[in-house]
């Protein structure tokens, strides 16, 4: 089951009947675990065994490390040993728990996930003293990247003494696969989320109308936007050898605005869906081509996973004892402003790799990280000589005209990292890159610039982005549904009708398995 | 305080410390700006902070870093 096939809506259907007629309030939470299960199993038949060993393994640890926290705190109470001393040897203990359901759940993962690329690299690289390790090919359960890190979020969370473990196995299970956020996310953490879980909510009518009107949205991002414009994509890319470099630039573009409307319309139909039940899940999108540097745009672009790395990933290691011998080396050979930036700098190199790999095991995905890492560290390193300049040039930071300038050469920069992912491989991309630098010359037509597509569809696929355009635009100064709530019914319902008709006349029905969205696979 | 204002000063000269209450909800420090800060504050203090102490509510304002500062020495 997918969210954009009518399966999914008669789903919800049916589950908004249980939730708010048949079930009491207080086991309104079950009906979302027993909906979840269902979900789950019908999305992903293969494997559920993965999940139930990462909750088992996250809820015992949770329960552990919460008991030793109160075992710590009750015998300072009881004043027999200095505070300090205890804190110290508890926070070890709880640290050791830490580190094993870390290592066993990421174990997992790697397992699944990576095995075959890293068996791969073990034969390349030993492969002359006759090693040749079999490629191991497994069915990569759905959502595992998700859950694997919603759940060692979750684990940081107790230790850092932010939560408390939650002792009910249930409870933690709806928390780990709770439906809208199980295929692609966000990556929900769990403080926001588990009173809103496990509460029970009654009928509220502003949930059931903005969580239709964000589903709405959602599916026209996706099916009329995404699903029409990914073939144009895909034909730059499988046949970029006979382009001209600035089609193949084009198909960048194209799927930078194919990801977004893909992925951001999961994340609408996901949070309205979630909405219907008075659930709030986390915003994962904050209008990211309005970036005014690569640093902002992640900071706007999959938020949850960003700030996942950032909290759980980049914190820990840039604070670390070896961040700082490498931020005093840093200190030493390039002075006090450059050395400070090297703890950052040796953390972000673990995270940019990570960040790559995370998304897809694959070397291409690796120089795709790097590549963004090199921007945004770059960008520190030189900073001063850009403000320089800028003084020199005498543009003022503030100005409008600057802000639009970085805004398009942000999205410029970020469509241009796209040659990493958008080739078939890694030797595509490469090729792929030095077309777009070396074959300059003028696109043969229309037809070279917008495979497959008819005047007519052209001009459909235009207006729909430029209403995306639009709707982000106003989004960005005020939220668009409670404009629209205070808008006459006649407009409000026209609107709605417009959107949905459109739906119906240009959007895609994708019945595949994980429905074509890109974030499916990772 | 007067030495932690100085070295918030020197690394964001732009940014009002004595007024400023979040510093990080309103993201006016980013998170290089916090990995620079806590390499300053531990040898300047000689304290050990750690990631679980990166917290917004530990960071939102100077007087929030101060009674970091003053717990860890104490901890210490």
């Amino acid at each position: 089951m997918t969210v954009n096939s009518l399966f999914f809506l008669l789903f919800l259907g049916v589950l908004y009947v249980v939730y708010y007629v048949v079930c009491p309030l207080k086991y309104r939470w079950m009906v979302l675990l027993g909906a979840s299960v269902i979900f789950y199993a019908l999305a992903c038949a293969a494997s559920p065994v993965y999940l139930v060993l990462t909750s088992i393994s996250i809820w015992a640890a949770g329960i552990r490390m919460d008991r030793l926290e109160q075992e710590c705190k009750q015998m300072i109470a009881e004043k027999k040993v200095p505070a300090s001393a205890l804190k110290k040897q508890y926070k070890k203990k709880k640290k050791k728990i830490l580190t094993i359901a870390v290592i066993f759940n990421l174990g997992i993962l790697l397992i699944l996930k990576y095995g075959g690329f890293f068996a791969g690299i073990g034969n390349t690289l030993f492969g002359f003293a006759g090693l040749q390790l079999p490629i191991p090919r497994f069915l990569v359960p759905l959502g595992i990247s998700y859950y694997t890190l919603i759940a060692i979020g979750y684990l940081m969370d107790i230790y850092k003494g932010k939560i408390q473990a939650q002792k009910n196995y249930a409870k933690l299970l709806l928390f780990l696969a709770y439906f809208p956020q199980m295929t692609q996310g966000p990556m929900n953490r769990y403080k926001p989320m588990a009173a809103q879980l496990y509460e029970g909510h009654a009928f509220e009518y502003h949930d059931f109308s903005y969580g239709c009107q964000r589903m709405l949205w959602g599916f026209f991002k996706k099916m009329v936007i995404a699903d029409n414009l990914r073939p144009v994509m895909q034909s730059i890319f499988d046949q970029y050898t006979g382009l001209s470099g600035i089609t193949c630039f084009l198909g960048c573009i194209y799927m930078t605005i194919w990801m977004y409307a893909d992925f951001s319309g999961y994340m609408d139909i996901v949070a309205g869906a979630s909405e219907l039940f008075g659930i709030h899940i986390e915003e994962n999108f904050r209008r990211p081509f309005f970036s005014e540097s690569l640093s902002e745009y992640w900071r706007r672009w999959h938020m949850t996973l960003s700030s996942w790395f950032r909290d759980y990933m980049f914190y820990p290691l840039a604070v670390s004892s070896p961040a700082a011998k490498f931020g005093k080396l840093g200190r030493k050979w390039f002075g006090a402003r450059v050395g400070k930036l090297f703890p950052s700098l040796f953390a972000l190199v673990f995270v940019w790799t990570s960040t790559g790999l995370w998304h897809d095991a694959s070397w291409r995905y690796i120089l795709w990280g790097a590549a963004n890492g090199v921007f945004i560290m770059g960008a520190m390193i030189l900073e001063p000589y850009f403000a320089k300049a800028k003084e020199l040039l005498h543009i003022r930071q503030e100005s409008r005209g600057w802000k639009l300038f970085s805004i398009v050469r942000t999205f410029l920069l970020v469509s241009f990292l796209k040659v990493f992912p958008g080739p078939a491989d890694t030797a595509a991309t490469l090729q792929f890159i030095k077309k777009i630098f070396t074959d300059i010359r003028m696109p043969a037509g229309w037809s070279e610039i917008l495979p497959g597509l008819t005047a007519e569809s052209a001009l459909f696929l235009g207006c729909a982005l430029l209403l995306m355009f639009a709707v982000d635009l106003l989004q960005e100064k005020q939220p668009v549904r409670d404009t629209l709530a205070k808008k006459p019914l006649l407009v409000r319902w026209f609107c709605y009708f417009a959107v949905l008709g459109v739906i119906l006349a240009i959007g895609q029905f994708n019945v595949s398995m994980t429905g074509g969205f890109a974030y499916a696979q990772f | 305080m007067e030495q932690l204002m100085e070295i918030l000063k020197e690394l964001r000269p732009d940014v009002d410390f004595e007024a400023e209450k979040a510093l990080i909800d309103d993201a006016i420090l980013d998170s290089f700006d916090i990995v620079s800060l806590i390499g300053e504050l531990n040898d300047a203090f000689g304290v050990e902070i750690e990631f679980e102490d990166m917290e917004p509510e530990n960071f939102n304002s100077a007087e929030d870093m101060y009674k970091l500062i003053q717990r860890l020495q104490q901890e210490a």
